[in-house]
C-alpha cells in the first residue's frame, strides 16, 4: 500500500477527480493480495479520516451540490459516505477482482470532494 | 357472541372480501369471482389468514399459468426454479402492496426514489433480482406505482391493482432493470500485450495534460482536440469532438481486446450507464459513459501512463 502521509499534498493532487476506484487504485489496495478485503477497506477508511482530519477532503451532497460540515467525527463521515459499499458481499481476499466492487467503485461519485489551496473544490467524475 | 362467531362476522365483512378481492386483482389480474369469494371467505372464518389465501392464490393453476406466459414472452425460458420465483414475486408484491396502500403520493415517491438494487447476471435472472429485505420488497412496489401511474397524474398504489398477474410481473422486471446496477460474474482479460496497445499506450503518454490543441486520432475517420486541463487535473487527459464508436476503437486499441465488447461490461446502470473493463498484461484498462458530470465518456487506467496521466476524458 501506497505511503500517502509522507507526500500528502501530492498524493491529494493525484486523486482529485477520481471516483472510489480511482482511490483505491491509487493507494495500491489492490496490489495488497494478501490483506482480507475488509482491510482494505478499512485502510480507505484510514485514508478518508486522515484526510478530512487535515481538511482536504469534505462531505459533499453531489445532488445538491454543496458541501456538508456535519461537525460529525471524520469516520462517521466515511461510514455515511460508504453506507452502501457491497463489502459483505465480496470475497474475504481479492474481493477487488470481484465486479461486484468494480461496479460500485468505478461510478461511485457521490458523497465527497477534495479541496485544494482551500479555494477549489475537485468532485470525482 | 362466542369467538367464532366474531371470526365469521369478520371473514364475510366487507372489508375481508376487499382484501381477498385485492389480492386476485394483484396476482390474477381481475375481480374475485363469487364462488371464489364464498370459498376463501369460509377459508378465513375456518381460522386460515390472508397470508395463506394469498400463497394458495399464486400458486393456483391460473397464476402459474400466468407466471408461465410471463417467463415465455419475456424472459423466453420456462424451468420450475423460475416458476417458483415467479411466484415468489407476486407474493411479496402482493404483501408490500399491503403496506403502501396508505402512502400518500409524496411517501410513494419518497421511497421509489430510495429504491436500488444490484443483480448479477450469473443464475436465475429472477431469484438474482428480487428483493431481499422487506424494505425492498416495498421499495419495489413503490417504483411500480410511480411507473404505471399516468403522467401528470399523482401518484397512488391504487394503480398497481389495474396492472395484475402477469403484468405486474413484466412491470416488476422493467422497474427492476430500471433501477438496478446488473453487474458481470466474469472479468474479460487479455493475455498478450499487443503492438497497438504498446504503441497506443505511447502515444497517450507523449501528452501534456495541461497542453491544448493537440489532436488525437481514434479511428481512420475520427480526430479529437485537447483541452487543457486545470492545474489541479493533471493526470486527465480531457478531449473535445469523437463519438461512442471511435472512443470504443481507442479502447479495443489499448487493450487489444477484439471479442464482443458486450462480454466486456462490467455493469450496467437503469440510465443506460454501462461499465467495461479488460484486464490486461499492463493492467486493468476501463471504460464508462458514466459521471458526475454526465457528459464524458472516460477511459481510465491502473497503473498510470508515464505522464502521470490515469483517465482520458471524451467530450463529445
Amino acid at each position: 500500500m501506497v505511503e500517502y502521509k509522507s507526500d500528502f499534498d501530492n498524493f491529494i493532487l493525484g486523486i482529485n477527480g477520481d471516483t472510489g476506484l480511482g482511490i483505491w487504485w491509487a493507494l495500491g489496495l489492490h496490489n495488497e493480495k494478501q490483506m482480507t478485503t475488509r482491510k482494505k477497506f478499512l485502510k480507505l477508511k484510514e485514508f478518508f479520516e486522515y484526510s478530512i482530519l487535515h481538511n482536504r477532503i469534505i462531505e459533499y451532497d453531489l445532488k445538491n451540490q454543496q458541501a456538508i460540515f456535519s461537525g460529525d467525527e471524520p469516520g462517521t463521515v466515511f461510514d455515511r459516505i460508504f453506507a452502501d459499499f457491497p463489502l459483505d458481499e465480496l470475497p474475504e481476499y481479492d474481493g477487488d477482482s470481484d465486479n461486484r466492487f468494480f461496479a460500485y467503485m468505478a461510478v461511485k461519485f457521490d458523497g465527497w470532494a477534495v479541496l485544494n489551496e482551500g479555494t477549489t473544490l475537485c468532485i470525482p467524475d | 357472541m362466542t369467538a367464532s362467531q366474531v371470526r365469521q362476522d369478520i371473514a364475510h365483512s366487507q372489508k375481508a372480501q376487499n382484501n381477498i378481492n385485492t389480492i386476485y386483482q394483484l396476482v390474477l389480474g381481475r375481480n374475485v369471482e363469487p364462488e371464489g369469494l364464498n370459498a376463501n371467505e369460509d377459508a378465513l372464518a375456518s381460522g386460515q389468514t390472508l397470508n395463506d389465501i394469498l400463497f394458495k392464490t399464486s400458486h393456483s393453476t391460473e397464476a402459474t399459468n400466468q407466471v408461465t406466459n410471463f417467463l415465455n414472452n419475456t424472459i423466453g425460458e420456462v424451468s420450475d426454479d423460475l416458476v417458483n420465483a415467479g411466484q415468489t414475486m407476486l407474493t411479496s408484491i402482493t404483501q408490500a402492496y399491503a403496506t403502501i396502500k396508505n402512502y400518500t403520493s409524496d411517501q410513494l415517491q419518497a421511497a421509489a426514489n430510495g429504491y436500488q438494487t444490484a443483480f448479477s447476471t450469473a443464475g436465475n435472472v429472477l431469484d438474482s433480482l428480487m428483493p431481499k429485505t422487506q424494505s425492498q420488497w416495498i421499495g419495489l412496489a413503490a417504483t411500480m406505482a410511480v411507473m404505471v401511474t399516468p403522467v401528470g397524474e399523482t401518484v397512488a398504489a391504487a394503480s398497481l391493482l389495474a396492472v395484475g398477474g402477469e403484468k405486474l410481473l413484466a412491470t416488476a422486471l422493467d422497474a427492476e432493470l430500471d433501477t438496478a446496477t446488473v453487474y458481470s460474474a466474469v472479468r474479460v482479460s487479455v493475455s498478450g500485450a499487443t503492438a497497438e496497445a504498446s504503441a497506443t499506450f505511447d502515444e497517450l503518454a507523449a501528452f501534456d495534460p495541461q497542453a491544448s490543441g493537440t489532436t488525437l486520432q481514434l479511428d481512420a475517420n475520427t480526430t479529437v482536440t485537447q483541452v487543457a486541463s486545470t492545474k489541479y487535473q493533471k493526470e486527465n487527459l480531457n478531449f473535445s469532438g469523437g463519438n461512442e464508436a471511435a472512443v470504443e476503437t481507442l479502447f479495443r486499441k489499448l487493450t487489444g481486446y477484439t471479442g464482443n465488447l458486450d462480454n466486456a461490461k462490467v455493469a450496467s446502470f437503469g440510465n443506460g450507464g454501462v461499465v467495461y473493463a479488460v484486464a490486461t498484461p499492463r493492467g486493468v484498462v476501463s471504460l464508462r459513459n458514466v459521471s458526475a458530470s454526465g457528459k464524458y465518456w472516460t477511459i481510465e487506467f491502473s497503473p498510470l501512463l508515464s505522464n502521470g496521466v490515469k483517465k482520458v476524458k471524451f467530450d463529445f
